[in-house]
């Protein structure tokens, strides 16, 4: 699996996505406290509600809430208040007589009918500023289009160089080109294999070369022996380079797969076997169990010291 | 020079702070709701092409990434219609 990938995009893909829900969380709650709603319900609609939905509703159906405040003394206060409740600072423009309330340009309080000849000079509530709704919308938009660049950086890395190489392997052509002590290396390995259902097993040998690494695997499926049909292919996605092998379930006991692939990172094999996924092993080996052969023109010269 | 409104033949309409405020918020209102549905849709484009991205190496997250803006879409229609016709103004 290619852990840059999953390091680079998944990982941050997963906590963006949880950031934002956090965060509308903590607004709605605290705002629907303050205007004295079902704080815990409407967090619960605003963050669980797919796509936004749940928080535009809330800042639709949500109620009005004074965001006065007295100059004064700092306590919060209503349009409607003549007088601060708290230190009682005057407000509004009152009536002499009643002491309703009434707009400055008024003659006459409509109320008592009293002539408003005298100016009052009222202090003005302070408005509280709410900015915690734009640096919500702020951070989902900064978010969103974070993400869409994340998926855009990994749609534009998957397009990696890479080929493969497959071919039956019979027994006795094995034994022509490895030793035996790597052949019972080979059948330790098969052995165990072949005492687990749908298990397979695979003995890869790295060679690398500044021109890029490739990957030699002899595959051992068992009831793979003798499938009239083999399909497969290589592809690169997000996640790596995976092999992908088909072959029908024959019975006639296992047989040996070569592969040889050239990719940037070291694929997964995904065996099928009559329609039935096999779960593959992989063993490391210092040998080419292949019968690929190596490049040599890619081999590293020896240093002189070695060669004499 | 023609007038959209006959401030001679009628009365002009009553204009407050109040009034004035109320229709500020409404127009905030109405721009922040923009906003989110557009994030939204994008947030959506986003995991649908993540889900096309996992499809061959994770196909059950896939199919949950490509099933959740349906499932979004669905439930943002039923909520759509429900206010349609209960004609709330944004």
């Amino acid at each position: 699996m290619n852990f840059v990938a999953i390091f680079f995009v998944m990982i941050p893909f997963l906590l963006l996505l949880l950031l934002i829900p956090i965060l509308i969380g903590v607004y709605v709650y605290r705002d629907a406290k303050r205007r004295q709603m079902n704080a815990v319900a409407w967090t619960a609609i605003a963050v669980l509600a797919p796509t936004f939905i749940g928080l535009i509703i809330y800042l639709l159906v949500r109620g009005n809430y004074s965001d006065l405040l007295c100059p004064n003394c700092g306590a919060t206060v209503s349009a409607e208040f003549v007088a601060c409740p708290k230190c009682g600072a005057p407000l509004r423009a009152a009536c002499p007589k009643c002491q309703a309330p009434v707009e400055p340009d008024w003659k006459v309080c409509p109320r008592c009918a009293t002539p408003l000849t005298e100016p009052q000079q009222p202090v003005t509530p302070i408005r509280r500023k709410d900015k915690a709704l734009w640096k919500l919308l702020a951070v989902i938009v900064l978010v969103t289009v974070l993400l869409l660049g994340l998926i855009f950086v990994a749609f534009t890395a998957i397009s990696g160089p890479g080929s493969m190489s497959f071919q039956p392997v019979t027994r006795e052509e094995l034994e022509e080109y490895i030793t035996e002590e790597q052949l019972s290396q080979i059948d330790y390995a098969v052995q165990s294999a072949e005492m687990e259902e749908n298990q397979a097993c695979a003995f890869r040998y790295v060679h690398e070369a500044e021109s890029g690494n490739t990957y030699y695997f002899l595959l051992y499926v068992p009831d793979g022996a003798d499938s009239p049909y083999a399909g497969f292919g290589q592809h690169t996605t997000l996640l790596g380079t995976t092999v992908e092998i088909e072959l029908y379930r024959t019975y006639k006991g296992g047989d040996f797969y070569a592969i040889a692939s050239s990719a940037e990172h070291p694929p997964r094999i995904k065996l099928t076997v009559g329609m039935q996924r096999y779960d593959c092993q992989i063993w490391d080996v210092d040998f080419n169990p292949t019968p690929y052969v190596v490049e040599i023109s890619s081999i590293p010269p020896l240093d002189e010291g070695a060669a004499q | 020079m023609t007038t959209p409104y006959s401030f001679d033949a009628y009365p002009p309409p009553r204009c407050s702070e109040a009034l004035l405020r109320e229709t500020l918020a409404r127009r905030r209102q109405r721009c922040i709701a923009v906003v989110l549905a557009l994030s939204g849709v994008l947030l959506q484009l986003a995991g649908i092409l993540l889900g096309i991205l996992l499809w061959p190496d994770l196909p059950i997250l896939a199919i949950t990434l490509l099933l959740y803006p349906l499932l979004a879409a669905a439930g943002g229609g039923a909520i759509a219609v429900v206010y349609a016709q209960k004609e709330v103004r944004i």
